[in-house]
């Protein structure tokens, strides 16, 4: 138990320094919200508009505070879940746009990661178990490569090939236009059409980091006694696979789970620009785009919780399944 | 055994929470994968079948809100759309220099020694909501400055307001008294204001951040009849006041998240109509139908420009920026930098859009020398000056080496291809020139708007005659201390002259046209003289638009106006001209 509060007293702290950097992060950008603004105006609107700078100037408050008092004001509002107005959605309030986009990262990033560690996991033992068979030799080098790709460039690659040129799949945006998102048949198919692909994209570029986890692990966990000794008892050879090796194996790839939740929910942005998911990927490009402090701020937020929850939940996995934690 | 259900138990509770979903796609998407090349349907669904709507898409835009307050979400397309779609203006004076169009105001007439403005507004209009439109909505609409800022068209609430008095005569006619005549009041004040109903604004207590959602309008499209974060729908007017128009069902309007996303839409045809800039246009998309996809960049536009700060030394010298304009190569930068697409302008710029307004033959060839590319006349302008070489690098009569960096932002690739080349050009004649990358609008505009790097910058000007162009960059009432931002009046050269404010004075106040060419022909002089900016190449505006459904868009032989959509009043034009069904050919 003293190791959990430990571990909770950890937490605390990384939440308030990723809180911190977030704040930091948008200020030391070049630009301000009111250039993000006034990027989308044509030239000719410019001009034909006269004091429309003023104009956005007086509408985001036009206020100039100290960094402290700001950052003060920014910490009390997130405690009180405040996240302020979104400037590129303006008047928007920026829990309306995130919880707009967060069901849809949400369930990309669920399903995709879910996926990839069942996909990973499953043919890492079994490549691992039959060690040169078609398993092995066929997909483990496939998944490879695909893994040391970056996930834009598998996204690229997938969306020129099975969007543009097969047209298996839509190209963009995460339901059909001209459908209503609701509770309802037509929106519910045509979201899941449209997720499919970022779903392979993701799968294909993270299922291999498992893989070869897995696959490494397996095989030295296949040369312990036990193993042998469950062989001996004339186990059934998948029940000695799955419950005696593969148990044992899933324990060290399972602590890299988390920090590979990380780096998908960096791949995310791109995985999400490339397609025009409206998750909160996506947001928080055009927001950074858009110089929109406090909807990159709130999106930030709530990914880095996102991760350091992981984080904890793996911590929690762990106590679970090895009891040498719980004595220690 | 106990140990390993319980922790199997845990992970399916986690597969769980992902339920019925994450299981679906588990099975659909391996079996569309290997579907055995059966092609699914594409995106859209209306790909396959004709458009019922007119289909446009911007060039990369954010998520859509529903803000469609015309005061406010002018950076937004939605802003835009509804000034135009809903709210329509009283006279559109299009781009081009072409002839006011009567709208909402049928006709209209001066008196008063050209002070008072009297218009006949149109009988039998209605709001979406049932109420007629009256005099009474225009002459809120133009002093609602005074219920807010914001909501100021035409200059009512400013230091240079002009306008005496607003009046409503009966219920179809509003007179307008100005302080002083003014030439440019119908081509460039009036041509902002749209008009709003005012049962509905006279309301609005907080007009900036009011959202109106559902707006009233009177426009050729009146009800918002679908609206996502990625699509919305305008549907017609079916008691528009202008008898059989709009011709077309309704206008959609579909998120693209970038410029490449939305060559894809226009390259596979599920949109119609965008305003983007593609390079080699015809390769990219006109040949990929040549009887239905059509590019129409026009030219009838202002220049755009290099410009300097000429309060700072020694950009300050008028030999040393007709130097440059001798220096740097327009065709090469036309071509190479833009496409081919922006032809090279002149040293007074009007080339493009308002020849007619350069009668003199002597200004006009002296426009022509002055813009043609020679390094060694250039040189020569210089070493007259006062400046002097140094082992091959220029140094001005104060004897400090000439250094000219031009800033651009890095994702603008034509004008970085531009810049490159003036750069070039600009090192030949021995000035230290380097382009220097910005890495977004937000780095550049503040700088750039306030003439502290020397840029590109686009030009703006009034409708009707180029009298805003000069009164831009010669007029000291349009003129800005250096450092400031100059995005008020574009005086973004920090640049004025007093015989030429006196000559624009004189233009302002004068509606015979014949006089006014007359003043043109001096200003122009003026303007060679002192040449504040260097115009180099046309900034078109860009459409490319599909006939397989529609037809009737703008294009170089039915040519009305600004071809980008956004553009207002042109827009209003664009909406109720272009026609169902298509059509082989612009």
């Amino acid at each position: 138990m003293r190791w959990f509060a430990r571990r909770l007293a950890f937490y605390v702290f990384a939440i308030w320094v990723a809180l911190t950097i977030n704040f930091l992060l948008p200020r030391l950008m070049p630009g301000s919200p009111l250039g993000g603004l006034l990027q989308h105006l044509t030239p000719s609107q410019l001009s034909a508009n006269p004091g429309i700078v003023q104009t956005y100037e007086a509408l985001l408050g036009g206020g100039h505070h100290s960094i402290w008092q700001d950052y003060v004001t920014y910490l009390h509002r997130i405690a009180h879940f405040d996240f302020g107005i979104s400037t590129s959605n303006y008047p928007t309030p920026v829990s309306e746009v995130v919880g707009r986009t967060l069901p849809y990262s949400m369930f990309l990033v669920g399903v995709a990661f879910l996926l990839a560690f069942l996909v990973g996991t499953g043919i890492g033992m079994v490549a691992a178990w039959r060690r040169g068979g078609a398993v092995d030799s066929v997909f483990v080098p496939v998944f490879m490569v695909l893994s040391a790709f970056p996930a834009f460039f598998t996204a690229l690659l997938g969306l020129y090939l099975f969007g543009l040129k097969l047209h298996w799949f839509p190209i963009q945006h995460a339901y059909d236009n001209g459908v209503i998102p609701g509770f309802n048949w037509a929106f519910l198919s045509s979201a899941l059409r449209h997720s499919e692909l970022p779903i392979l994209v993701v799968v294909c570029a993270y299922a291999g980091g498992w893989v070869l986890n897995m696959r490494t692990v397996m095989i030295t966990t296949i040369g312990e006694d036990y193993v042998t000794m469950a062989h001996a008892k004339g186990l059934r050879d998948r029940r000695v696979m799955t419950r005696y090796a593969g148990r044992n194996a899933i324990l060290p790839p399972l602590n890299g789970f988390a920090a590979l939740f990380a780096s998908a929910v960096g791949g995310l942005v791109f995985v999400e620009f490339i397609f025009s998911y409206p998750g909160a990927g996506y947001t928080l490009q055009q927001a950074v785009l858009g110089n929109d402090y406090a909807l990159a701020q709130a999106i930030l937020v709530v990914l880095s919780v996102c991760v350091i929850l992981a984080n904890l939940i793996m911590d929690v996995l762990n106590l679970v399944l090895d009891p040498r934690l719980r004595t220690g | 055994m106990r140990r390993f259900l319980s922790a199997r138990r845990l992970l399916a509770v986690a597969a769980a929470g992902c339920s019925v979903p994450a299981l679906l796609v588990a099975g659909a998407a391996p079996a569309a994968v290997y579907a055995g090349g059966a092609p699914a349907a594409s995106t859209g669904g209306s790909a396959a079948s004709a458009h019922r709507c007119l289909v446009m898409t911007g060039s990369g835009d954010p998520a859509f809100t529903r803000n469609f307050n015309p005061y406010t979400a002018t950076g937004l397309p939605s802003g835009s759309f509804v000034q135009g779609a809903f709210y329509e203006p009283l006279i559109v004076t299009a781009e081009g220099g072409l002839k006011p169009v009567p709208w909402l105001a049928r006709s209209w007439a001066w008196s008063h020694g050209n002070k008072t403005l009297t218009l006949n507004i149109v009988r039998g209009a209605k709001w979406s909501d049932g109420k007629a439109l009256t005099a009474s909505d225009v002459v809120y609409s133009l002093t609602a400055g005074r219920q807010d800022k914001i909501m100021d068209r035409v200059g009512l609430t400013g230091a240079a307001n002009n306008i005496a008095s607003v009046r409503a005569k009966g219920a179809a006619k509003v007179v307008i008294s100005l302080k002083t005549p003014d030439s440019q009041f119908i081509s460039s004040t009036l041509n902002r204001q749209f008009v709003v109903p005012r049962h509905v604004w006279s309301k609005v207590k907080d007009p900036s951040n009011y959202t109106n959602s559902r707006p009233v309008g009177s426009g050729p499209f009146d009800r918002i009849t679908r609206f996502t974060t990625q699509d919305y729908v305008f549907g017609k007017n079916l008691h528009y006041w202008r008898k059989g128009q709009p011709r077309i069902a309704c206008l959609e309007y579909v998120q693209a998240a970038s410029n490449d996303a939305a060559l894809a839409l226009i390259q596979s045809g599920q949109v119609d109509w965008t305003h983007n800039f593609v390079p080699n246009v015809d390769k990219a998309y006109v040949s990929k139908d040549r009887k239905h996809f059509h590019a129409f960049y026009a030219t009838t536009a202002y220049p755009i420009s290099l410009v300097l700060d000429t309060t700072h030394y020694p950009y300050s010298l008028a030999a040393f920026r007709k130097a440059l304009s001798l220096a740097i190569d327009r065709k090469t930068v036309s071509k190479l930098g833009e496409y081919g697409y922006a032809p090279p302008t002149d040293a007074i710029g009007l080339n493009g859009l308002f020849p007619s307004w350069v009668s003199n033959a002597a200004v006009r060839k002296q426009a022509q020398q002055m813009s043609a590319f020679n390094p060694s006349a250039a040189k020569k302008l210089l070493t007259g000056a006062g400046f002097s070489y140094k082992g091959g690098k220029l140094v001005d009569p104060k004897g400090d080496a000439v250094k000219l960096d031009i800033h651009v932002i890095s994702g603008w690739s034509d004008w970085v291809a531009s810049n490159q080349i003036i750069t070039k050009n600009l090192r030949a004649i021995g000035i230290s020139s380097n382009v220097a990358l910005e890495p977004d609008w937000g780095a550049w505009w503040p700088n750039a708007s306030a003439g502290k790097f020397p840029t590109l910058l686009w030009q703006g000007g009034s409708q009707g005659s180029p009298y805003g162009y000069f009164y831009a960059n010669l007029s000291k009432n349009a003129y800005i201390p250096a450092g400031e931002d100059a995005s008020p009046t574009g005086n973004w050269e920090h640049f004025a002259d007093a015989g030429a404010t006196k000559l624009l004075d004189r233009w302002k106040v004068t509606l015979d046209t014949a006089k006014q060419k007359t003043i043109a022909t001096q200003l122009e002089r003026i303007f060679l003289q002192q040449l504040p900016i260097v115009p180099l190449f046309i900034g078109p505006r860009w459409s490319t638009y599909s006939t397989r459904y529609f037809h009737c868009f703008n294009s170089p032989k039915n040519f009305y106006g600004d071809p980008i959509f956004t553009t207002f009043p042109d827009n209003a034009l664009s909406f109720t001209r272009i026609c169902p069904g298509g059509k082989a050919g612009p």
